[in-house]
């Protein structure tokens, strides 16, 4: 590891206890995110790819518990902080980006207001100062007239225009690294553009570290640096988003890129992937994937595969251990 | 299947809709109006547009939020009655709900999927009731045991057992949902299917199982498809034509392949600018601008042009009108006016 | 009998139940309830007397005390009042048209409320707006008020004498058309969300008309917070009819009710033989409070945001 690492987590695991059992939305999830790196986060519903999201930025609702394991921020443990230490850190060194603009922003509050309370909550400054930094922040996302949009309501804005301000105020802060959970899923195509570029070029002018959690593949391959493939609570494949995407070890990856459509060419078939993700409360035992997977063997079903070295990324799949590390 | 095949002109398309429109009257009730003093506020969700379907194909209706491709949809299905404008199936008028009560039989032929997987099916209905529903109504099958068998072919035929027929939907995923919706389609056996964004809430790897099975169904029962999306990936994938919607009209369509190798509407170019690499070529990206206008205030004239690079005085005032082009028809002044510039092909993966 | 057998372990194995079993208060409602609704029931059976059986009253047992107060007798376990039928006894009876008003009153209610509501609620427009609009001018009045205008109304048509005979079907359709708008305005308000999911659009491309559709489809949908509503619903037409009857405007005095049995003990009250008021009035506190509980109870366990 040359940069340092920002964001460390190890063996995560994340439980909600029900009365038919504990279902385990996380398991044994463990990532790196460095200073000013891209993470993306990708799978589909139901692989945890949120949850571990939520536990990072410790707003696990209950019952959901983090059961075991650690998440370190710059070597400190920050899981296990009680609520109001990690209500400092919310905000100022970790900053949240949702899915939803129109939830996002309190639609009582001037769009002012909310920017200037999380400037003042995390930097000293006065009330002068931060109503300045605040119309700097909406000028530097793109907002027309931002000194004078600066006093509107967030239902006065398009949806576009919102997700922005809510990147604003991600980064008004300027924490050291945001999570973003599916933040252009809700926009328009030309928007969703439009937002991935404003997100990559402040992430990069700040020198913020971003954990990008989305579904659309898309997205990740424009923005990522790199990628991390969720299946079922577990990390099937990690590594740089070009190796994973053109070069994917685990069979689930390669099963995803087949389903995906693009424009490159026309096939006749997508890859299909029979069968559905497991639910919760009924993952198999060994690879989460063994049921649906084309080139599964004994071990597969037997043994569960921790992430091994594939190529120059991980994979946690058996037929990876077979093979000795080569590109 | 059980039914020989009626016998097609094909020399003729299948659907034909000619200027169709839809206005929504969206103002605020009388008392609020008289007592602030505000006038009246329309919707033009469909704003004139014109396209042919043949029989066999797949013809995908694309575009973003508020375009009115899902108007447009319901329209055809006869969800809602047009303002103006027709909409003729296979020679016959269906556009006014007189002409579509006059024949039954064409309403029939026709069915929809919904896009919510979850919403589209009631939730207090048992699967099997729920796609013997047409079979029953439409008395193409009588007593139970025949209904029950035919259900169960149904629901062999979309990938799901015939066991599942005493479930209820809850029991079900997304995907095997939208599955259902479309044995629930097919048993009234239609030709035509209007597909409304039948793959947007399903993740990728079940997306593909559908538009696969989609495509499956429509080589073995001989569908046309009138197929609506915002995914341009997918409409490239699954589509023989395209067309391009912008705030209520048909701006370009042509064949997939011509439409996604040269795009001539600067919309359509700024559409296929702004979908994610996933080929990551590293292509250069001409800058995007602005956002769709509110329906209720379209920009005069062309309604793209606040956003258009090539934008003139004659774009603000006038509406452009459809030029048939190699293949299809676009609705542009520059491309009248010869001033479109040339369009960077995209290298193949 | 296996589709029971399937019911039963649904039952048992579901949300509702396990919420149920392990919230004591309401599974003590709910005993008391089913108590009252067997005593009520039952009374034929199980009463120790029947207080209505003029043969068998003796005015010398009138005024007896409860059985544990002085001069009280164990076969008159709550005391008697001025005609020497037995406190227990009348309560039981009494429940049992109290329940039984209160119950037909509720279910008149809920049928003329869904039927508008659901009216309402599918056709829009000028139907929907003269609907509510009734059921807001409705609103506007107690609901006492109306059932005693529906009352005196038929009352006056009617003439004392049949209006007695009929007394019990005037007080169910008149607490009935008091509490209607409730569930007329939560059906109508389901059926608005309902008619435009995909599943009503549906319905309509295959071609069926829209009434089939409203019935077969909608009206299934709608009827979860109907049930929540009826329970409360009953311990208010319990005690409206209660009130209507202490009030004098109810049932005759001929067919008791605990309203009526209040009202006759009301006069006993200061002269001492507190009993004679003070029971029934437990009793109907007890039933209603009972049922007021469960009723709470089931909205919630029902809620899916809840859950």
């Amino acid at each position: 590891m040359t940069s340092p690492k920002l964001l460390e987590v190890k063996n995560l695991r994340v439980e909600f206890p029900t009365r038919r059992g504990t279902l385990v939305a996380v398991d044994d999830v463990s990532l790196e995110i460095a200073a000013g790196e891209v993470l993306g986060v990708v799978g589909e519903s139901g692989a945890g790819k949120s949850m571990t999201g939520t536990a990072i930025i410790g707003l696990l609702e209950p019952p959901g518990r983090i059961a075991s394991g650690e998440i370190r921020l710059e070597g400190r443990r920050i899981d296990n902080l009680p609520y109001h230490e990690m209500r400092k850190i919310r905000g100022r060194q970790i900053g949240a980006i949702f899915q939803d603009p129109l939830t996002s922003l309190n639609p009582l509050y001037k769009v002012g207001d909310q920017l200037v309370e999380t400037i003042l909550t995390h930097l000293p400054m006065t009330h002068a100062q931060a109503r300045d930094r605040a119309v700097k922040l909406l000028e530097d996302v793109g907002i027309p007239s931002a000194a004078e949009r600066i006093n509107s309501y967030p239902h006065q804005f398009s949806g576009g225009m919102r997700q922005r301000v809510v990147i604003a105020l991600a980064l008004a802060a300027e924490p050291k690294l945001i999570v973003a959970d599916e933040p252009t899923t809700a926009l328009d195509v030309s928007i969703q553009a439009q937002i991935i570029q404003l997100l990559k070029k402040l992430c990069r002018e700040h020198g913020t570290a971003v954990m990008l959690v989305t579904h659309d593949m898309g997205v990740i391959a424009e923005t990522a640096d790199r990628v991390a493939v969720m299946y079922a609570g577990r990390i099937a494949e990690i590594g740089p988003v070009q190796e994973v995407i053109k070069r994917p070890h685990h069979p689930y990856t390669m099963g995803l890129m087949g389903a995906i459509p693009t424009m490159g060419h026309k096939t006749e078939r997508l890859t299909q992937i029979d069968g559905s993700m497991p639910r919760l409360n009924a993952i198999p035992r060994g690879c989460a994937f063994n049921p649906r997977c084309p080139k599964v063997f004994d071990r597969c079903r037997v043994e569960r595969p921790d992430l091994m070295p594939a190529g120059q990324s991980h994979a946690s799949c058996w037929l990876v251990a077979k093979e000795p590390a080569h590109v | 299947m059980s039914k020989p095949t009626r016998t097609r002109d094909f020399s003729v398309p299948m659907l034909t809709v000619t200027n169709l429109k839809r206005v929504f009257d969206v103002s605020a009730p009388l008392l609020n109006r008289l007592l602030e003093g505000k006038g009246r506020s329309i919707v033009r969700a469909v704003d004139g547009v014109n396209f042919s379907i043949k029989a066999g194909e797949t013809f995908s209706l694309v575009g973003e939020s508020g375009c009115g491709k899902s108007t447009v949809a319901r329209l055809i299905v006869g969800l809602y009655e047009p303002s103006d404008g027709s909409i003729n199936f296979e020679g016959v008028e269906i556009g006014s709900a007189t002409d579509r009560a006059k024949h039954p039989d064409i309403q029939g032929r026709m069915q929809m999927i919904f896009q919510d997987p979850y919403a589209s099916l009631n939730p207090r209905w048992r699967v099997g009731d729920i796609v013997a529903e047409p079979l029953r109504f439409r008395k193409l099958l009588s007593g139970n045991a025949e209904i029950e068998k035919r259900v169960g072919e149904l629901l062999a035929q979309v990938g799901l057992s015939p066991l599942d027929a005493r479930k209820y939907p809850h029991e079900f995923s997304g995907g095997q949902r939208q599955r259902i919706s479309i044995a629930r389609a097919l048993a009234g056996e239609p030709e035509f299917l209007v597909c409304d964004e039948p793959t947007s809430a399903l993740d990728v790897s079940v997306q593909a199982q559908i538009l696969n099975l989609m495509k499956d169904l429509q080589r073995r029962l001989g569908l046309t498809y009138l197929f609506i999306s915002h995914n341009l990936a997918v409409v490239y994938h699954v589509s023989d034509k395209v067309g391009v919607m912008y705030l209520g009209r048909l701006v370009e369509w042509a064949d997939t392949q011509t439409l996604f190798d040269r795009p001539l509407h600067p919309y359509t170019r700024m559409l296929l600018d702004a979908i994610p690499d996933l080929d990551m070529t590293g292509r250069a990206r001409t800058p995007v601008a602005g956002e769709v206008p509110s329906p209720l205030n379209p920009p005069p004239g062309c309604s793209f042009h606040p956003r258009c690079p090539l934008a003139n005085e004659r774009c603000k005032r006038e509406v452009p009108k459809a030029i048939p082009v190699e293949g299809g028809a676009v609705a542009c002044h520059a491309v009248e006016e010869n001033r479109l510039p040339p369009w960077k092909t995209q290298a193949a993966a | 009998m296996n589709l029971l057998a399937e019911y039963w372990r649904r039952g048992r194995d579901s949300d509702i139940w396990y919420s149920f079993t392990r919230n004591k208060l309401v599974m003590a409602s709910a005993a008391i309830t089913l108590l009252f609704f067997l005593g009520a029931y039952g009374a034929p059976l199980l009463a120790p007397h029947n207080p209505f059986d003029l043969a068998s009253l003796n005015l010398s047992d009138g005024f007896k005390p409860p059985a544990w107060e002085e001069g009280g007798e164990p076969k008159f376990l709550l005391g008697t009042d001025d005609q020497g039928r037995d406190i227990l006894s009348t309560i039981m009876y009494g429940s049992r048209t109290s329940l039984s008003v209160g119950f037909l009153a509720v279910v008149f209610a809920m049928t003329l409320g869904i039927a508008l509501g659901l009216l309402a609620g599918y056709m829009g427009g000028a139907v929907d707006a003269f609907i509510m609009r009734v059921a807001d001018v409705q609103l506007s009045f107690p609901a006492i008020l109306i059932a005693m205008l529906v009352d005196g109304v038929t009352r006056g048509l009617l003439g004392a004498d049949q209006h007695s005979k009929a007394a019990i079907y005037v007080l169910i359709v008149s607490i009935g058309l008091s509490y209607w708008v409730q569930y007329a305005r939560t059906v109508r308000g389901q059926v608005l969300v309902e008619k435009n999911k995909e599943y009503v659009q549906a319905a309509r491309v295959i071609g069926l008309p829209g009434p089939l559709i409203a019935l077969r489809h909608v009206l299934p949908n709608v009827l979860g917070p109907v049930l929540v509503i009826a329970t409360i619903n009953l311990a208010l037409a319990v005690i409206t009819e209660a009130t209507l009857s202490f009030l004098g405007v109810g049932l005759p005095p001929t067919q008791p009710s605990l309203g009526t049995l209040i009202n006759t003990g009301q006069q006993f009250l200061l002269s001492g033989e507190w009993w004679i008021t003070i029971f029934p009035g437990a009793a109907l506190a007890i039933l209603v409070l009972s049922v007021n509980l469960l009723g709470d109870w089931l909205r919630d366990a029902l809620n899916p945001k809840l859950r």
